[in-house]
């Protein structure tokens, strides 16, 4: 998750008026909650209070960091993980590959929206740490990344 | 479903630019159009398009398609002359989690612009399957990228089954056309125009405040998908239960046998029989 991304979903969290995001799916729960800022609660009821998460069960990674000059890629959003753009065709990086900005990555499905989620550094990809087919979350490390230029890129 | 008629009616009506654009009550959608007689898939052209700036409502038809795609790969049918392949470009200022719900945006925009050309009414399958009869007539796919400057797109592909009564073995069980469905010589330019005039007023509310809520509405009343069981097969699994409600954001809301409740945001959902 880099920080353009994470403004933009918290910038859609505020302007919703969603005070909370609940993704379950059978392989857990994972509740996502935000007050919104500057405004009262919606007028309906407020439902009842979610039950925990099982125990064991990932929330949300934090826009993760690793080791100097590596980054973890994160999910921007809830959906299936393809490493391919179809089903027979290969993926579009492994570990080793070298990547520049605007180089697709992977797809997240969701709706039957693929999304493409491009590389927004160059670098080479170290590891891909998320299984094709697998459902993410809300921020689960896709791939660590080391960038060739540390300095950060924010325009 | 009874078979086709053995005297064919007239072929729908010819398709061209010009037949399009005739027809088009849009202030932006599909005021730049590229008709194609054949292209290997529209989604494939506008995306190429898109990547060098093309902008926002730009649209590629074509009257045939050698590679139409649906997901993940799997094969559009796609026959000269009988069907509507169409792909509109978008550029929506939403996160890419909020942009999911394009999908059902599209589909109650298809749903609806069917009902008021034709009269038939159809029934929308989650996410985004348009049904006749329980067999899909209509389909779409959404694909985001990003183009040289780093802007992101998202293209919009939609394949409607408008004129022929033949599909191949495998899908005739599944598929059905709007004439084989009793839509008497379909229109296929003014069909375009009444989609993409029913996205663009929809689109519109989205991309000013992120409000999906009348093509929600629209969707939960010709759901084909609500009040009834479904199984929804997901990389976590298999989920069954009833399907209750479509969230905000326009997931699934199911209740399982042991009255939990979960949202499925992505997955191959099946209907189960009624009763």
């Amino acid at each position: 998750m880099n920080k353009d991304e994470l403004y933009r979903l918290l910038e859609w969290f505020e302007n919703s008026g969603l005070s909370e995001l609940r993704v379950e799916d059978s392989g857990g729960k994972t509740v996502m909650k935000k007050a919104p800022a500057g405004r009262e609660p919606a007028a309906e009821p407020i439902p009842p209070p979610s039950p925990l998460p099982p125990p064991g069960t990932p929330l949300p990674a934090p826009p993760a960091t690793g080791a100097p000059g590596e980054e973890i890629v994160a999910s921007p959003m809830v959906g299936v993980f393809y490493r391919s753009p179809a089903a027979d065709a290969p993926p579009f990086v492994e570990a080793g590959s070298r990547v520049k900005p605007g180089d697709p990555l992977c797809i997240l499905e969701a709706m039957k929206v693929m999304n493409t989620l491009e590389a927004e550094f160059g670098g080479e990809v170290l590891e891909v740490m998320a299984e094709n087919g697998s459902l993410v979350e809300y921020g689960t490390p896709l791939f660590k990344v080391r960038r060739d230029d540390q300095v950060p890129a924010d325009r | 479903m009874k078979p086709p008629p053995a005297t064919s009616p007239a072929p729908p009506a010819p398709l061209s630019q010009e037949s399009i654009l005739k027809e088009l009550t849009t202030g932006r959608f599909g005021r730049t159009l590229f008709f194609f007689p054949v292209v290997d898939s529209t989604n494939e052209t506008l995306r190429g398009l898109a990547g060098r700036g093309a902008e926002e409502g730009t649209v590629v038809v074509a009257d045939t398609q050698l590679q139409g795609r649906g997901r993940r790969g799997r094969q559009w049918f796609s026959p000269a002359g009988e069907g509507i392949f169409l792909s509109l470009l978008l550029r929506p200022r939403h996160a890419p989690a909020k942009c999911s719900g394009i999908a059902l945006l599209a589909a109650a925009a298809v749903s609806r612009a069917i009902e008021d050309q034709t009269g038939l009414r159809t029934e929308v399958k989650w996410p985004n399957d348009i049904l006749l009869g329980g067999r899909k007539v209509g389909g779409i796919l959404a694909e985001t990228g990003g183009d040289e400057t780093g802007e992101r797109y998202l293209v919009l592909g939609i394949g409607i089954n408008v004129g022929g009564g033949e599909f191949p073995p495998e899908l005739e069980d599944r598929a059905v056309s709007l004439r084989m469905a009793g839509a008497k010589n379909p229109d296929r330019p003014g069909l375009i125009a009444a989609i993409l005039g029913r996205l663009e007023k929809l689109y519109r509310v989205f991309q000013g405040s992120g409000d999906l809520s009348p093509a929600l509405d629209f969707c939960r009343d010709r759901s084909a998908t609500l009040g009834r069981r479904v199984r929804a097969v997901g990389p976590g699994g298999e989920i069954s239960g009833l399907a209750l409600d479509l969230t905000e954001e326009g997931g699934l809301r199911l209740r399982r046998d042991t009255g939990e409740e979960l949202v499925v945001m992505s997955g191959e959902v099946t209907l189960s029989p009624a009763g």
